[in-house]
């Protein structure tokens, strides 16, 4: 061996940062990044949705929420309300949470129909003593 | 004289002995559930004792029978079990003991489940899903399982057991209605569950989840690299934006799992019974799941 030890050493630490970052990316596995929300498909699902209440007294007052934000909210006067909406609608379907309450005491029922696009209609009922809070699943096919 | 100065010795002494003597009046429960343990207490109120041999945050899957355990439940009138062939020890548990053995889970519906390659109890190659709790109507009717089986051993307090299983049954149905409204908060085409192994099936049936489980039913389960490789595949291309960790299971293949499809780690989740901290009552196990699950899938 010639030279210096220290210039050999440097030659050496040289060699191996070089080999360094080749070797790192043949190793390393592909990271990839979080995929995105696929809004085009969302997006796609949204429809005309008509919202109609039937209940079997008045006057009550309701909301209606769509994830966790209210869709429809009001006192309604009349035993019928209807309501048109544009909300995504998948196949699996949608999840409405209701919250009604009756002025008058007694056990009542009110009728939530959705109707989404040209589809057929979609409905449930809850009955209640004086209110109602529920969350329903509404889905194509099962009613 | 004598008498008056005895006499508030007397009146301690028979105190500690009607109380001694209440105490043996208690209908003696033993559970092998965290979760029935519960709804022993809930159930039983004041007229029962109730001890819990799986300690909160312990793994049922990995329980071991010992013999200080069949000492514990030697008293007992009934001992609870979760059913549905989680425990393994079953047959030994029956042969050890004269107290009515009572497999809550085995009186629900069962889900089946693609039995693992150790799982000696699969002639047809499925075997039942024992992780009924995670579905809050499951729970709801185990109560009433519990109450009947009370019932009929104590009926002299029939009136209360019954009177304890409404009252908890209906704070169930409460949480039940809160479940459903927290998760209408998710779109149901993003309700798509990665965890460390498979015990939200029955939660995924009744909320409307698709399930992709890491391990098997079994906590002791591996998953093989084919398995491991596909479920990253399956991650990406479904979008699923989040793989949950479990609070009893080493979280090793999770995070790498999560590193390797670009899903981020959801948070830890109560798979197998009540655990520590806010995860120590049902109520707290569910609303600590569902917020988790929820939050990191929105």
């Amino acid at each position: 061996m010639r030279g210096s030890p220290l210039l050999q050493l440097l030659g050496l630490v040289i060699a191996l940062v070089l080999l360094a970052f080749p070797l790192h990316y043949l190793t390393s596995a592909p990271r990839m990044e979080t995929p995105p929300v696929n809004s085009d498909a969302a997006m796609s699902n949204v429809r005309q949705v008509e919202l109609k209440l039937v209940s079997s007294a008045v006057p009550f007052t309701f909301e209606i929420r769509f994830l966790g934000k209210p869709l429809w909210t009001g006192t309604a006067q009349r035993a019928t309300e209807t309501k048109t909406v544009q909300i995504p609608f998948p196949p699996e379907g949608v999840d409405l949470t209701i919250d009604a309450h009756w002025t008058n005491p007694g056990m009542d029922a009110l009728q939530l129909t959705v109707t989404p696009g040209e589809q057929p209609p979609l409905s449930q009922t809850l009955w209640g003593d004086g209110k109602v809070s529920d969350t329903i699943t509404l889905r194509e096919g099962t009613q | 004289m004598k008498f008056s100065r005895l006499l508030p010795a007397l009146v301690l002494f028979l105190s500690i002995a009607l109380r001694h003597a209440h105490a043996e009046d208690k209908l003696a429960i033993a559970s092998f559930s965290t979760i029935l343990t519960e709804i022993a207490q809930k159930v039983g109120g004041q007229e029962v004792t109730v001890t819990g041999l799986i300690q909160l945050g312990q793994d049922p899957h990995e329980f071991q029978l010992s013999p200080s355990d069949l000492q514990a439940v030697s008293g007992a009138r009934v001992v609870l079990t979760s059913g549905k062939n989680l425990e393994h020890y079953f047959n030994n548990l029956r042969d050890a003991t004269k107290a009515d053995l009572l497999p809550v889970g085995d009186k629900l519906p069962s889900l089946k489940m693609r039995a693992g390659e150790d799982e000696k109890t699969a002639k047809s190659g499925f075997i039942e899903d024992p992780h009924w709790w995670n579905s809050v109507p499951n729970v709801e009717e185990a109560t009433f399982i519990v109450r009947d089986e009370l019932v009929k051993l104590d009926p002299a307090h029939a009136d209360e057991y019954r009177a304890n299983a409404q009252s908890y049954a209906d704070q169930l149905q409460q949480l039940n209605g809160w479940v459903k409204q927290k998760i209408a908060e998710l779109p149901r085409d993003q309700r798509k569950l990665v965890t460390s192994h498979d015990a939200f099936q029955y939660f995924a049936k009744e909320y409307g989840f698709k399930i992709y489980s890491i391990e098997g039913l079994s906590t002791e389960d591996e998953p093989s690299l084919r398995h491991v490789s596909d479920l990253i595949d399956q991650i990406r291309k479904q979008q699923v934006k989040a793989v949950f960790l479990e609070s009893a299971l080493n979280p090793k293949v999770s995070v790498e799992i999560t590193r390797e499809s670009g899903a981020k780690t959801g948070g830890t989740l109560y798979a197998d019974g009540l655990g520590t901290g806010d995860g120590a009552t049902f109520e707290g196990m569910i609303k600590h799941n569902v917020t988790t699950i929820v939050d990191a899938l929105k």
